[in-house]
């Protein structure tokens, strides 16, 4: 399995473009018609601040891709305008960006981004259908 | 190619606080995944259907008992992590078409009610939608105009998945919604709903993704009604 390491060198060999083109792709989404992946947090306000929780065993390692995913977005979706991110803070899509590029831990340690699961219902840029997204890293 | 420097990253996360906490929730384990339904028309069942049936394989169902054992031993019971369809606003179209797909797959799907819709004349429910940001995406669907569940569709989803209440009539409330529109949209909207399907509505989500201290006015009326969860598009916080 890939670790924040390898994504930050990988970020370095390529730059940012995988991110801001899986960007795109979710701007093209049609919210009202398709089922739109996020991730959100769980808070207990009844209980101490610094209550630690633990995992399902699958997301054990997953969980630092995806934190480490969620901000390399966010501090993208924070450049855009407040016109461009209409009324929600940019951490909100980010969190939706990442859970389209760090869906889920594969079996095969491989990262498994949400339009793999809808591949056969997706339409590439060149008009072909498929899975691989334009910013799968 | 735009280079990647770590500095202006770093600043640019910590100017919002929201950012920081996602962070810690995620490095916490202390977040579920959940995939956004509104609309589900027919023309799009083969989708949905890959969609519930990979969940199936990949994932588990999620119950309110799940994350009040979630919350309680801090700990996620399952090997696998858990995944919330939400669907939202009380269509006709969740029920033909994703409340079989869900039960095909034995997977739990998060229903939230804008708890008056169900009680507005077929005659009224487009208007009412369009007026309520309820945005139907297929208005040719059903001739006989209801494009809302009914109650009978509403019991039947209870009985075996989660209800929860978007309000009453979708409606947003802001630091200066007066406080009869906030008991009407928070506690009003969370009894109705209970008194028809006949059970305890536990989970309250907000329109446009507050949280739970965005709007401290608010505070009286969750607590009132009695509701144990409030959802934001960043979290589901648990208040009781």
């Amino acid at each position: 399995m890939k670790n924040i390491q390898d994504m930050f060198k990988e970020i370095d060999s390529q730059g940012m473009e995988p991110y801001k083109a899986l960007m795109k792709y979710c701007d093209s989404r049609v919210t009202a018609d398709e089922g739109i992946p996020a991730v959100i947090g769980l808070d207990d306000l009844t209980a101490s601040w610094n209550t630690t929780y633990k995992g399902a065993g699958q997301d054990e390692e997953f969980r630092f891709l995806m934190a480490a995913g969620a901000m390399v977005f966010a501090s993208l979706y924070e450049q855009k305008s407040a016109e461009e991110l209409g009324e929600y803070p940019g951490i909100a899509p980010a969190m939706s960006a990442m859970a389209e590029m760090f869906f889920h831990a594969g079996e095969d340690g491989r990262i498994v981004p949400y339009r793999e699961v809808v591949k056969q219902f997706v339409v590439n840029q060149d008009g072909q259908e498929g899975g691989k997204p334009d910013g799968e890293l | 190619m735009e280079n990647f420097k770590m500095e202006e990253f770093l600043q640019t996360i910590s100017k919002d606080k929201r950012c920081l906490e996602m962070f810690r929730y995620l490095i916490n384990s202390s977040y579920i995944r959940v995939v956004n339904y509104h609309n589900t028309n027919p023309v799009n069942a083969e989708r949905f259907e890959a969609e519930i049936k990979y969940y199936s394989e990949h994932f588990v169902p999620v119950t309110l008992k799940d994350l009040d054992q979630f919350f309680e031993t801090r700990k996620w019971p399952y090997e696998k992590p858990g995944l919330i369809p939400a669907i939202f606003e009380g269509f006709r179209n969740h029920y033909d078409v994703m409340l079989p797909i869900l039960d095909k797959y034995h997977f739990t799907g998060w229903f939230y009610f804008p708890s008056f819709f169900m009680d507005i004349p077929l005659e009224e429910q487009l208007p009412f939608s369009e007026a309520h940001e309820l945005n139907i995406t297929d208005e040719s669907l059903y001739p006989d105009k209801r494009i809302a569940m009914n109650w009978d569709e509403v019991r039947e989803i209870a009985s075996r998945h989660e209800v929860c209440c978007h309000t009453g009539n979708h409606f947003q409330i802001t630091k200066e919604t007066p406080d009869e529109d906030m008991y009407r949209e928070i506690v009003t909207a969370k009894r109705h709903l209970e008194e028809k399907i006949g059970r305890e509505v536990e989970v309250f989500c907000w329109l446009y993704g507050e949280e739970y201290n965005y709007n401290k006015k608010a505070h009286k009326y969750l607590k009132e009604a009695g509701y144990k969860y409030v959802v934001s598009n960043l979290k589901m916080e648990k208040i009781r």
